[in-house]
């Protein structure tokens, strides 16, 4: 949680700030791209930008009750863009100090598949947030189930997480996994329990108040 | 370049690099609190939300439907009343979808028959039911109280109070066992209480009619569960937390007693304020309880229906079995639980000023630990089966107290409170706060902290202001024989001292300034042996010189 307290935990706050910055660059990258930067560009700066986040423990500022992390985020690339961009070209771009191992190649490889239209760069901003929430909630939903060698009950029920099953496509799973079809029903019921609590915990992490989950929810659907 | 797929739930186009091929707007709705289940639980319900009161006028025109107290993914309650008899009913609706079966109207009717002939205290009792313009309806009794699980959610139960309301169910399962009728969804939210402590169980059998599970249809509150697809014969009903293995491997072989199982679930959670685990664990390791509740909640958990009590009257007579020789649980328990509201509790630890003026006992000896409970009419200390109830009336004082400063050094300090009970004032001593190793002010703190509560919960209740300090503890007294094994170390070292100090000047005396001078490197040993080779000439030298 952001507001993890106390002196001690400072450096752990910084850490889940950078975790969480981590998961959460790629909409920077594809705001930067969509200002009309070219590939190499989008990617110093954002590497640049985390630097400076990082360095200048500007994330050790973040105050949780401010309001959410993705808006945060937003201001402060705007005021690196604007402010320090300069600078930062001059100083920082010429030593390209990675930070963070952005997966630059498949940046780009995600960011050109995207529907080329006339969304503006928040928008695409908050589009691909909501999209990085949602994949690595996924992706943790995945993890553990691979963790617990669980990956092919995932796998085959996945698609159950938004869509009840005709009692013939249980039957199948069931085979397929040599598992009752009532413990398939129930294993669907358990996934769709996960994937809820990991998602809500995620969002957890981005707003001020647990309160405010919903409420971001309904956000990120509409920058869907 | 995406797919122009869209997805097939909410018409948002579906990319290709889409999380994991879903689509996100559903998974992000997904998200939403109170959205257990995309609305596909039951394709027919999709999108489906309860009626406003007043559209359900024209529907039933004998009826005022005054609000909606309950909704689920499978139907809505209203509160209403009955114009004619004057009297406040619960309507419960089916989804508008679910009559889609033509053979679902003759099912809804022969079960519904079956249903409303169920004439017992403890179970909803059914008025009417039908179908009015393609909506499945019944009306049933309405139960002015709470559910089960609201009472949960308000925090753990005392064991009497499950002790109260366990056997109520029972009758009221037993009844409907003898007349053939499964429940087939015992869950907190079935059993409602009303403001006397009386249980009423609801929705007997719909999980059969509807064919799915039904999610909090009863009469209060919204629940989270999910439903399991259902088919005309062998269906899968129930919710996975309460459903007996049998419902989920086998559903079309499900017996009354799978609401053994459920029942099980239901009296695990009431005591332990949990749901059993996958290693079932006996409710005693978790809380303090009578051991014989154990056997009683283990067996109802068999996974094996045959392993199981056979009957859920057993479960009722096991239950009483094990209030003789105790205090029976009264019968108004839960109507305490209901009308005084839990301000404050804590666990704690208890004794008394004899206790601790025993020898044991002042080494806290043993340590009997419990739940502290402060109520709006009375401070409650329950230890597994006994309580101790000191209603607001016979409270004297509260205020802080310690034992003497040797025999507690580190001044750790109790809650003393004291009462009249027949004539006699009594006081005990209560040590509010989880843990073994405590700081002494964070127990003067704790203390203070109820001696406020509690001031301030007499004062709300009764007007009249208890006396309480909380800035000087008063000095429980220590057995002397306790005192005496704390001070016998020092004690020991005073002896030491004083024993080598005399010894020191008795031996010091006749050495040094009696020496004979002709012999004053003389080692006393040598001077001793040959002391003891000629006494008597020894004894008159010393004579001599002494």
């Amino acid at each position: 949680m952001l507001a993890a307290g106390g002196r001690n935990a400072d450096s752990r706050r910084q850490r889940a700030l950078e975790d969480l910055a981590r998961i959460y660059w790629f909409p920077l990258y594809a705001y930067v791209r969509r200002q009309g930067q070219s590939p190499q560009t989008a990617e110093d700066l954002t590497q640049a930008f985390f630097a400076r986040l990082i360095e200048k423990h500007s994330l050790r500022r973040v105050d949780r009750s401010k309001g959410k992390f993705r808006s945060f985020l937003l201001a402060s690339l705007k005021h690196f863009l604007s402010n320090e961009y300069d600078k930062t070209r001059t100083e920082k771009r010429g030593g390209r100090i990675k930070v963070l191992a952005l997966d630059a190649a498949s940046a780009e490889a995600r960011y050109s598949i995207e529907p080329v239209d006339h969304m503006t760069p928040e928008r695409v901003f908050e589009q691909r947030w909501a999209w990085a929430v949602l994949d690595q909630v996924l992706l943790r939903l995945r993890a553990q189930y691979d963790a617990r060698g669980q990956g092919g009950v995932f796998e085959a029920l996945k698609g159950a997480l938004l869509e009840r099953p005709a009692d013939g496509q249980y039957a199948e799973s069931a085979c397929e996994l040599g598992m009752t079809q009532g413990a398939v029903v129930v294993a669907a019921h358990r996934l769709r329990g996960r994937y809820r609590k990991l998602l809500r915990d995620e969002i957890a992490q981005t707003v001020a108040d647990p309160q405010q989950i919903d409420e971001e929810v309904q956000y990120l659907l509409g920058c869907l | 370049m995406s797919d122009l797929k869209t997805c097939p739930r909410c018409g948002a186009p579906l990319s290709a690099e889409t999380a994991e091929g879903l689509c996100r707007a559903c998974l992000l709705k997904l998200g939403l609190e109170g959205n257990s289940l995309p609305s596909t639980a039951a394709p027919m319900l999709a999108g489906w939300t309860p009626p406003e009161p007043a559209e359900l006028k024209s529907r039933f025109p004998d009826l005022e439907i005054l609000q909606l107290i309950g909704r689920g993914g499978m139907g809505a309650v209203y509160k209403a009343r009955q114009k004619k008899l004057d009297r406040l009913v619960a309507v419960k609706i089916l989804p508008p979808g679910i009559g889609a079966d033509p053979a679902f109207a003759d099912r809804f009717a022969r079960e519904a028959q079956a249903l409303a002939r169920l004439r017992h205290p403890s179970i909803v009792t059914i008025h009417e039911f039908g179908q009015t313009e393609g909506l499945f309806f019944f009306v049933m009794e309405y139960v002015d109280g709470v559910n089960l699980r609201q009472l949960l959610n308000a925090g753990r139960m005392a064991p009497r109070e499950a002790l109260a309301i366990v056997p109520q169910i029972c009758d009221a399962l037993q009844y409907a066992h003898d007349h053939g009728i499964v429940h087939r969804d015992i869950k907190p939210e079935n059993i409602l209480l009303d403001r006397r402590g009386h249980v009423t169980v609801a929705d007997f059998g719909l999980a059969k009619i509807v064919g799915r599970e039904t999610s909090a249809l009863s009469a209060a509150g919204q629940s989270e569960s999910p439903s399991a697809p259902g088919t005309e014969a062998g269906q899968v009903v129930g919710t996975p937390h309460y459903m007996a293995p049998e419902q989920v491997a086998h559903p079309a072989e499900v017996d009354h007693r799978a609401d053994i199982y459920s029942l099980g679930v239901v009296f695990y959670q009431m005591l332990t304020g949990e749901l059993p685990g996958k290693h079932l664990q006996a409710p005693s390791t978790k809380v303090v309880i009578d051991v014989r509740l154990d056997e009683i909640v283990l067996r109802a958990l068999e996974q094996d229906p045959q392993r199981r009590y056979q009957q859920v009257s057993e479960v009722k007579t096991r239950i009483m079995e094990t209030m003789t020789g105790s205090s029976p649980p009264a019968q108004d328990a839960p109507l305490k639980a209901l009308q005084a509201p839990l301000k404050i509790s804590s666990r704690a630890y208890f004794t008394t000023p004899q206790h601790l003026a025993t020898f044991f006992g002042g080494f806290w000896w043993p340590r009997i630990a419990g739940e502290l409970a402060l109520y709006d009419d009375r401070l409650l200390f329950s230890r597994g089966w006994e309580r101790t109830e000191i209603p607001f009336a016979s409270l004297k004082d509260v205020g802080l107290a310690r034992c003497p400063r040797w025999m507690s050094p580190a001044r750790h300090q109790f809650l003393s409170v004291s009462y009249d009970e027949g004539g006699q004032r009594k006081t005990l001593l209560f040590m509010p706060g989880p843990a073994w190793f405590r700081t002494a002010e964070d127990t003067r703190q704790q203390a203070a902290e109820w001696i406020v509560a509690i001031r301030e919960t007499v004062k709300a209740a009764t007007g009249k202001d208890v006396p309480g300090d909380i800035r000087e503890p008063a000095v429980v007294p220590a057995s002397p024989w306790g005192t005496l094994a704390v001070l016998a170390p020092l004690l020991l070292i005073a002896v030491f001292l004083i024993w080598q100090f005399v010894a020191l000047r008795g031996s010091a005396a006749p050495i040094h300034p009696t020496l004979p001078p002709q012999a004053p490197q003389q080692a006393p040993l040598p001077a001793a042996q040959e002391k003891l080779n000629h006494p008597a000439e020894g004894e008159k030298r010393n004579g001599d010189t002494g």
